[in-house]
Parts: C-alpha cells; sequence; structure tokens
C-alpha cells in the first residue's frame, strides 16, 4: 500500500503543467532528494533524475549513491535495481488518479485532494504554491500533506507521511520533452 | 392341490411381511453413499478423510466469477452489477465483490508487533549466508522516493524483511490483488474482477432452476455494463449443467424406454392383464431384495439398492417366460405351469449362482447386491411358478395372426450348422478381438459426470487466471498439539520447497511455531549484530552514527508472541481459518493446499515426502477414487469369470455338455461382441462396463434355457424376443447417455443383449422340450 505514495511526485510534476495549455506534457529534468526517516538521526541525500511521457507514467532514477529505478504507470509501481523488475502492490485509487492526470484530466486531482493555494491563484508564468491534503480514504490513512511550488514548472515539493517521513525534493533543470530512458524504463512505459 | 395352495399363501403372507418391513425400515434408515465405503481397505484413515470432508464442504459451495473487460472501469461496473444482481437470488449467500476496507492495514497492524519473527523462506537463507544482498537492498530502499518502501517504518523493519514476508503471504492467495477495495488480476488483455458467493446445497430442481435463472439475469447486467466476458467457476455450475443434462435425458430416455417397453409388450400380449403380469415380478423382486437387505445389514449402501433393483429389473424374464405360452395354442395354465417349471428353476438357480459370485469379494455393498438380486430373483421366481397358474386363468391364447407371424418369423431365423454359420461366428469373433485389442481401461471420475465442455474451458481460464483452485491433491497434517503441528507443517513445507514447491497454502505460514519465530528472531539479531554487522554496515553506509545501538535496543524489546490461537480469532485468518481443523480430542490437524502455480501433475511425485514427517500425509480424493474403481473392476473381473464357470457348471450338471455349450453360447458371444463394440467406439473399459457384463450373464444366459428346455416351442422363441427387446428398450437405451459411465454401461448391455438374443435361437434344441424333474 505504501506503494501507492509513490505516485506523489507524479501529482506533484503533473500538477505543475496543470497551468500550461495543452496539458498534459512530457517533461525530463533533475532532482536531489533529502529524506527524513523516523529513528535516523540524519536525512538521507541522494540526487538523480526523471522523465515524465504524458499518457504513459513516470520514470524515478535515482544515481547516487546507490543507482535504482522506479517505474511509475498505470499498470503499477514497478523497482528496477538487480534483474527483473519488482512489482509493488498498489493501491488503485493510486493508479486510477494516476491514469486520469496522465490521460489530462484535471478535475481528477480535486477528486483525491483537498487543494489550496495559499498564495492566491498565480499569474501566467508566475511562481506558484500547492497544498493538497488527501481526502478521506486509504490515501489519507498513509499520507498527510504535499506541500509543492514552482514557476514554468515544478521547483520544490515536500511530502510528508503519516509515519512522520519527510522528504524534500527540488527539481532542477526540468524541460519539456522525453528525457532519455534505458531499455528496460522504456520497456515498463510501453507495456 | 393343498401343498401347493399353502406355499403359495406362505409366499404371499412372507411377501407381505417383507412389504410391512420395508415400509417400516426404509424411510428411517440413513443410507450409505460414501463411495470409500465400497472398498474399506482403500479408505484413507480418519484424518484424511476429515481433511477432505472438510475440504469438499468447503469448495462444494463456493462460486467464483470473474467479470472481465478490456478497460478495468467497465470491468469493475460489470462485477458490481453481477454482484447486485446475485443479491436477490435464493439459495446464493456471502455475495462479495467489495473487499472490507482497510484489510491490507488490519493485517500490517496485526503482524507487526510480531515483526522481528517472521522470516521469509528466501531472507532466512540470505540471512544463514551472511544477507549482504539483504544489506545492499536496504540501503537501497533507503534512497527510494517517499511511499515506495516496505510495510513498517525502518527502524522497526531495517532490513525489509517483514515487509517481504508479509507480500508472501498476501501472494499466497494467488494471482487475484487487492486493487479499489476489489480483487482483481489482469490477463489476456483484460482486467478481471472477481465475485464470489456460497451457493446452497441439494437443492430440489424449481429452486436450482430459480438460481441458474438468478446467475444469467447476473451475466446479462454485467454485460449491459460493460463486461465482455464472464468466467464462471465452482462446483455449482458444473453440479447444476449436470443436473439439466440429466434431467433432460431422464424426460427423454425414460419416456422413449417408458413407450418402448409398453409398445413392446402391447405387441406381444395386447391384453392389459397379461402387460400388466409381465411386469409386476420385477416390482416384487426389488421388494423382496430390498428388505433382505436391510435385514440382514444395518447399514445399507445406495449402490446396492440401486445397482440391485436394476439387476432384478434385467434379469427377471421368468413371468415373461410363463406368460408367452399363450403362443403355444389355448392357454392351459396347468400345462404351461408343468412346461416352465424346468427352465424357470435352471433360468432362476443359474442368475443366483452368477450373482451370488459376488458374495467372494470382501465388499460389504457388493455382498448387498448380491443378497438384493439373489433373494429377489428367488422371490420372483417362486411368484411366478406359485401364483402365475391362478393369476392367468382365462388368459386368452395369443391371437392367430400374430402367432402366426411368429411361427413364420422362427422358420425363417438361421440355424447353427455347416460351414456358413461357422464363418459367421468367426466373423464375429474376429471383429470383437480387433475392438478388443483397441479397448483401453480408464477409471476416472471423470466418466461419472457428464460434462458441459464450456464450463470446463471457462473453469480451466479461471484457474489459470487466479493461478489456484486446479489441483485436487493436498496434504493433511494432525498433532496431539497446535505446536506440534505447526512444527510438523514447517518440517514438511521445508521437504516441499526443498524439492522446488515453496507455495503451500498452511496455517504455519501465516503463524509459525514458537521455534521458528525464536529462531528466525536470532537469525536476524545474528547477522544485524554478529560477525556479519549488518547493523555497523549500515550505520557507516548511510551515515547514521548511533543507528546500531538504536537498533539493537528496538530488537531487543520484547515482542508477543505470535500463536495460533491469537491468529484463529483475529479477522485477518477469516480466509484460512478453514486450514485449521480442530479435533474434538484436544489434538489438531491442518490442511496444506497447494499455492499458485502448482499443477496437479507435480503433486504424485512430492506425494511421498509426506512420509518424512510424522503425522503427514497426501490425500487426493480423485485419484483415490479412481483407483478404487480400479480395484473394484480387476475384483469384479474375477467375479465374472468364477461366476460364468459356476453357471457353465450347473448347465452342463443339468443338461449334459452339448446343450450346456448350446446354452452359454448366446451370453458368450454377446459378452465378445460388446467387450468389441467398446473396443471400436473408443469406450473406455472399467467398473461399470463390467457390471454391464454381469448383468447381461443374468439374462443372457437365460436365453440359452429357454431355447434349450423346449426348444421348439412358439413360447420360447417369443420369451427371448420379448426378454431381449424389453432390456435393450430398459437399460440399452443408456448406451445414448451424455454420462460416459452410464454410455458404457448401457452399450455393454445394449450390444450383448442384442448380440445374445439375435443368435439364441440359432442354437434352439431339436426337441419339443419335456419338462424336467
Amino acid at each position: 500500500m505504501r506503494a501507492a505514495l509513490a505516485f506523489a511526485l507524479g501529482v506533484v510534476l503533473l500538477t505543475s503543467g496543470l497551468r500550461a495549455d495543452p496539458l498534459p506534457q512530457d517533461l525530463h529534468g533533475r532532482f536531489s532528494q533529502s529524506k527524513a526517516i523516523a529513528g535516523l538521526t540524519r536525512p538521507l541525500l541522494s540526487r538523480g533524475s526523471f522523465a515524465l511521457s504524458a499518457g504513459k507514467g513516470l520514470v524515478w532514477r535515482t544515481e547516487a549513491p546507490l543507482r535504482s529505478s522506479v517505474v511509475l504507470t498505470a499498470r503499477g509501481v514497478f523497482v528496477l535495481d538487480q534483474g527483473a523488475p519488482r512489482r509493488l502492490g498498489a493501491g488503485s485509487e493510486a493508479l486510477a488518479l494516476m491514469r486520469e492526470l496522465l490521460s489530462g484530466d484535471a478535475a481528477a486531482l480535486a477528486r483525491a485532494f483537498t487543494v489550496s493555494r495559499p498564495e492566491g491563484p498565480p499569474a501566467a508564468g508566475g511562481p506558484w504554491r500547492l497544498v493538497l491534503e488527501p481526502r478521506p480514504g486509504p490515501l489519507a490513512g498513509i499520507f498527510s500533506r504535499i506541500d509543492a511550488r514552482g514557476g514554468a514548472f515544478a521547483e520544490s515539493a515536500e511530502l510528508l507521511e503519516r509515519s512522520g517521513d519527510r522528504t524534500n525534493i527540488r527539481f532542477s533543470g526540468v524541460q519539456p520533452g522525453a528525457g532519455t530512458l534505458d531499455k528496460a524504463e522504456e520497456a515498463l512505459l510501453a507495456d | 392341490m393343498p401343498i401347493k395352495r399353502a406355499l403359495a399363501l406362505a409366499w404371499l403372507a412372507a411377501f407381505a411381511a417383507a412389504l410391512l418391513w420395508l415400509a417400516l425400515r426404509l424411510p428411517s434408515e440413513g443410507l450409505e453413499t460414501s463411495i470409500f465405503e465400497l472398498v474399506p481397505w482403500r479408505a484413507p484413515n480418519p484424518a484424511a478423510r476429515a481433511g477432505a470432508e472438510a475440504l469438499r464442504r468447503q469448495v462444494e459451495g463456493r462460486l467464483l466469477v470473474l467479470v472481465g473487460a478490456a478497460d478495468p472501469a467497465r470491468a469493475e461496473a460489470g462485477a458490481d452489477a453481477y454482484a447486485g444482481a446475485l443479491r436477490g437470488v435464493a439459495g446464493l449467500s456471502s455475495v462479495a465483490c467489495a473487499v472490507p476496507g482497510g484489510a491490507a492495514g488490519r493485517a500490517l497492524a496485526f503482524y507487526a508487533s510480531r515483526a522481528a519473527g517472521l522470516l521469509s523462506r528466501e531472507d532466512r537463507d540470505a540471512l544463514a549466508g551472511g544477507g549482504d544482498g539483504l544489506l545492499q537492498a536496504a540501503l537501497r530502499s533507503l534512497y527510494l522516493p517517499p511511499g515506495v518502501g516496505g510495510s513498517l517504518g525502518f527502524s522497526q523493519d531495517p532490513l525489509g524483511s517483514f515487509s517481504r514476508w508479509l507480500a508472501d503471504n498476501a501472494a499466497l492467495a494467488g494471482g487475484l490483488e487487492l486493487r479499489n477495495g476489489r480483487l482483481e488480476a489482469d490477463s489476456d488483455g483484460r482486467t478481471w474482477v472477481a465475485v464470489s458467493a456460497e451457493a446452497a446445497p441439494g437443492l430440489d430442481e424449481a429452486a436450482m432452476r430459480a438460481m441458474d435463472a438468478g446467475l444469467e439475469r447476473a451475466s446479462a447486467e454485467a454485460r449491459a455494463r460493460g463486461a465482455d466476458l464472464i468466467l464462471r467457476s465452482g462446483f455449482a455450475f458444473h453440479e447444476h449443467a449436470a443436473a439439466r443434462a440429466a434431467m433432460r435425458e431422464v424426460a427423454l430416455v425414460g419416456s422413449a424406454s417408458t413407450g418402448l417397453l409398453a409398445l413392446l409388450l402391447w405387441v406381444a400380449f395386447r391384453r392389459p392383464r397379461p402387460m400388466l403380469l409381465a411386469l409386476l415380478p420385477a416390482a416384487v423382486g426389488c421388494v423382496a431384495g430390498a428388505a433382505a437387505v436391510l435385514l440382514l445389514w444395518s447399514r445399507v449402501h445406495a449402490i446396492a439398492l440401486v445397482f440391485g433393483s436394476t439387476v432384478v429389473g434385467v434379469a427377471d424374464d421368468y413371468g415373461l417366460y410363463f406368460l408367452s405360452g399363450s403362443y403355444d395354442g389355448p392357454w392351459d395354465p396347468r400345462r404351461r405351469a408343468r412346461l416352465a417349471r424346468g427352465p424357470l428353476a435352471l433360468a432362476m438357480a443359474t442368475s443366483v449362482l452368477g450373482y451370488a459370485a459376488l458374495l467372494l469379494l470382501p465388499i460389504p455393498a457388493l455382498k448387498q447386491v448380491a443378497v438384493f438380486a439373489s433373494v429377489g430373483l428367488l422371490a420372483d421366481w417362486a411368484g411366478v411358478t406359485l401364483w402365475y397358474p391362478m393369476l392367468t386363468r382365462g388368459l386368452q391364447a395369443a391371437p392367430a395372426g400374430r402367432a402366426g407371424a411368429a411361427r413364420r418369423l422362427r422358420r425363417a431365423w438361421p440355424r447353427w450348422g455347416g460351414w456358413g454359420s461357422a464363418c459367421v461366428a468367426a466373423l464375429a469373433l474376429a471383429w470383437s478381438a480387433a475392438g478388443m485389442a483397441r479397448l483401453k481401461v480408464d477409471d476416472g471420475v471423470r466418466l461419472l459426470y457428464a460434462h458441459d465442455a464450456a464450463l470446463d474451458q471457462e473453469q480451466a481460464r479461471v484457474q489459470a487466471i487466479t493461478g489456484v483452485g486446479g489441483a485436487t491433491g493436498f496434504f493433511v497434517v494432525s498433532a496431539p498439539d497446535p505446536q506440534t503441528l505447526l512444527r510438523r507443517e514447517e518440517a514438511l513445507r521445508d521437504a516441499l520447497a526443498g524439492s522446488g514447491a515453496p507455495l503451500w497454502q498452511a496455517a504455519s505460514a501465516f503463524v509459525p511455531s514458537l521455534d521458528r519465530q525464536r529462531a528466525d528472531r536470532e537469525a536476524l539479531r545474528t547477522a544485524l549484530f554478529g560477525p556479519a554487522a549488518l547493523a555497523g554496515r549500515l550505520e557507516s553506509a548511510a551515515g547514521q552514527p548511533g543507528l546500531r545501538r538504536r537498533l539493537l535496543r528496538s530488537l531487543d524489546a520484547p515482542e508477543p508472541a505470535l500463536t495460533p490461537e491469537d491468529w484463529l480469532k483475529d479477522p485477518v485468518s477469516t480466509p484460512w481459518r478453514r486450514l485449521w481443523l480442530p479435533q474434538a480430542d484436544g489434538s489438531v490437524e491442518s490442511l496444506l493446499l497447494p499455492g499458485p502455480g502448482l499443477a496437479q501433475e507435480r503433486l504424485a511425485a512430492l506425494a511421498p515426502l509426506a512420509a518424512r514427517v510424522p503425522g503427514a500425509q497426501y490425500v487426493d480424493q480423485i485419484e483415490s477414487v479412481a483407483g478404487l474403481l480400479g480395484e473394484l473392476r480387476r475384483l469384479l473381473a474375477l467375479v465374472l469369470v468364477a461366476g460364468g464357470a459356476l453357471v457353465c457348471g450347473l448347465l452342463a450338471l443339468r443338461l449334459g455338455w452339448r446343450a450346456a455349450a448350446a446354452a452359454a453360447a448366446p451370453a458368450a458371444l454377446g459378452s465378445a461382441l460388446a467387450l468389441g463394440a467398446l473396443g471400436w467406439l473408443g469406450l473406455p473399459l472399467n467398473l461399470f462396463a463390467l457390471l454391464g457384463l454381469l448383468l447381461l450373464l443374468g439374462t443372457a444366459v437365460d436365453f440359452g434355457i429357454y431355447m434349450q428346455d423346449g426348444g421348439q416351442r412358439l413360447s420360447s422363441f417369443v420369451a427371448v424376443h420379448v426378454a431381449a427387446l424389453t432390456n435393450i428398450a430398459a437399460v440399452g437405451v443408456l448406451a445414448f447417455s451424455s454420462t460416459p459411465a452410464l454410455r458404457a454401461f448401457g452399450l455393454v448391455l445394449a450390444v450383448g443383449c442384442l448380440a445374445a438374443w439375435l443368435s439364441a435361437p440359432c442354437f434352439a434344441s431339436p426337441d419339443e422340450g419335456t419338462p424336467l424333474a
């Protein structure tokens, strides 16, 4: 079930394009992640790249300190590290939302989350902030809040889990286009 | 004749007593129906039997329907509509499509407090080997994006071993996974949504029809909501389909058979009284046979009653023979009685002797058949010889036209003798031999049921998609107490995993024994803090000073042990409670059912592993029933040989060698041709074909006897025709049944009777017949 949460990243990236027209679009870029895990003294730092493919899914590739890829599609969440991809049991509420967002259904977001914009509606291309709180349901049991900021594209996101884990992500070099994928990632997206 | 009258009255009194006894006993009598009762020494021991019984009860009522569509939303809508429509159907209960919310959360909450003692087999092996792979995986998972980690937080499950244990157990349920609050699977380009229900057992015809109509309606509604394929599985679907086929068949075969019988008797006798008297003995014999069986045994097997009455119905042609005397000119009951006495006595004696051979078998149910048939035939014979002279007073002779036709037919009938008949017989026997060479033995249980090919296919697809349910074999483990049972299960599962079959639905998969929990906790501890020092390496690789100390503290915190008692009380065990079978004496039994992807073919090879674990045994109901049918078949073949020899001996004693050979020839020819026909038609040789032969023996020998003693009397000729044709009409029509076992049975009888009928007049003795002393 926790695997369901991975889609939160997809949500952030997709919603960053919500203001653009047409919806959605291919994006790729780099990220750095700082994860504060309950019971650990120091945050865990990592970095890597991502590629969002409209209508297909998201590839989240951690490159340092260890290599692994997470591929999110409407069929599920897959982890690629060594050997064959492992499929993680993903709740289908999350997958349905992912599917709807990937296909450009912006209203789907409001069905799953209370969406607020503490800094008001953004000016065209100007900075924005989006706070998502899951509506009651299985998602809410695991996950408390996503706080995302951006301009032309997403710039940062903070994800809070009920377990107390807190993840901060900074996006950089985000630009339209599919980015480069390896064979295994490509295959998972194409399915 | 005072003695005769006294005997007749005594017979009537005995019969009335039998009727009364039957009326009093039968309704209260619990009939034995278990097929294992047939061969007591093949019956599995009580533990296996109870396990098989428990499993059967669970399986029989369960329906699992997969509603499929290429678009998941349509499949879900279709499944919801299907389940909604089923909820109103009488006879169906526990209709479920949606899974109660939070099921996964509940399992996590229940097991999480015991996380350190729960290791999957792979992780146990990995830890024993140092656990480097687990360390790498744990490190990697620390850097995964949020939400992709394990089920528990890092501090409770540092190596992710508990998450994997939980995932493994969730996978034991098969290819269906929890999505959107439903159980779903993806296969063949479709999403399948499961709908399950319980069908009430033992429905009568109208209730069955109503339920089937409800199921059809549900399918239609699911299709209307966008489902494009619906796959049905479950015993009830097959049972209902077989019942529908049987009802069609009973209606068709029953009316064809009754019509043919009535037509035959009308053609032969034309008057209501002889027609009635021709049928009466079968009813009398059934009453007498059933009463005798109930008198001698306290537990009577249903098969004894069913087969016994068939035997009596077929083998009993005494009334017909007596009445055919109306073809021998003006009716004189006394003269007819005198002439018929000898052949009837011999016919009765040979049949009773043949069926008494069944007493040689150490099988209670077949002994009951023997008694039923012998007593029934004896009562018939006595009734016919004692009462028919009185009951047929004033009977009219057969109409001249009909007698003339019979006479002309007899004159035209070929006679045995010369090269011509030898050639025909040789040809027939060669044809039979070639057919018999093609005979295949098949004792499979599938032959006992009419199969609906479409349903079989749907069931196979459901099994392929869900990965479970295709295998009929399983293990039963018993032990004096729960912990011993769990240890034995674990020993068995270890042995099975060693043979490449690690996935079993078993209580110990969900509740390891206390010993194993202790050992697993120790293994985890040793890997983390012992020479492999996984905790320390994790600490330095992730840059987390103090991590090792904190993990040590959390692992040392006391964990409550997981016991089967706790597990059984908690809702998490609901789908699996059926595996756990507490016994009245305080001991426990449990089932190990094949997990996903374990095919039936592999099970037989795994069966011997049960010998390595005390209290464990392998059970396969289907296979053991087939083995049992095979054993019965071999025994019955012996009885047929022994019975045939006894009958030939008696005939030789009474008639002399030549006439005995002529009397036995039609039965021998009939049996050979029946077996040949089975072979040529590709029908299997099994218990039911041999039962057909046994019946044939009883009736075909009578034909031979009638054509020996008084072979030139028209009445004998007519009796053989009517008796053979009524047998074919009554039982031979089963050759058209859709149930393979009945088809073989009916075919043997039809072909055998036909051959015996056509050949018997060829061997007719030249004499007019004198009543034997």
